[in-house]
């Protein structure tokens, strides 16, 4: 069941974590409905002449995993998504177990809204995939 | 800061914040005046005057703000 934290329900300083990964499934997926089949992500064969181990993880699949903790956990369904900025660092592959930290850094009082902060990183040794930062009304005061 | 200054200062924020040169704000001056002043975009000049001025508003205090003379009026006694 998704959250549905009111304004003054949420702290500066509140934490959620989410555990992801994706599969080639889904890697063929959003290629079909996005239509961004840029080799390094559609060909493993052009994906590892450009230096990379496999086809590559779209840095928008990722931030729709980043979209889901806004909208079912922090807050939830009070979401309204304003602003999103993200920083890629390295690349994910399919079948990755990766970590989205959210963390509240901020709360905007006068308008009733969020900043949140995003690191991402790989469960096995805690590279970093992403870092990025959103602003979120809260809809339901 | 007067209140011509600050009328200033804000009219340069909402030509950057709307990405229009030729918005010309007076006192009078409300949402019905630039078609894309809606309730987000209002959020997000809220958030650009505390972040231009230096100091937080309450919701109390935003929801007061009827037109940009109101703006004006707030942003003055802030600072004062």
């Amino acid at each position: 069941m998704n959250s549905n934290l009111k304004f003054h329900e949420i702290t500066k300083g509140q934490v959620v974590n989410h555990v992801e990964k994706f599969s080639i499934i889904d890697l063929d997926s959003f290629i079909n409905f996005s239509g961004d089949n840029s080799s390094i992500h559609a060909s493993k064969y052009e994906a590892e002449s450009k230096g990379f181990r496999d086809r590559v993880i779209h840095g928008a699949m990722i931030i729709s995993k980043v979209s889901k903790l806004i909208g079912t956990a922090l807050p939830g369904d009070s979401a309204l998504l304003l602003n999103i900025n993200f920083d890629f660092k390295h690349p994910l592959y399919a079948e990755d177990l990766f970590q989205i930290n959210a963390k509240i850094v901020e709360k905007h009082s006068s308008v009733e809204c969020i900043t949140i902060k995003f690191d991402i990183f790989l469960k096995d040794n805690n590279l970093k995939i992403a870092k990025g930062s959103s602003l979120v009304k809260i809809h339901n005061v | 800061m007067t209140k011509e200054t600050i009328l200033e200062a804000l009219t340069e924020l909402f030509i950057s914040f709307f990405d229009e040169d030729l918005i010309q704000l007076k006192r009078e001056s409300t949402a019905e005046d630039i078609p894309d002043w809606d309730s987000l975009a209002q959020v997000g000049i809220i958030l650009s005057i505390e972040k231009k001025f230096g100091f937080k508003l309450n919701s109390s205090e935003v929801g007061k703000l009827e037109n940009v003379g109101s703006m004006v009026d707030l942003i003055y006694e802030k600072k004062l």
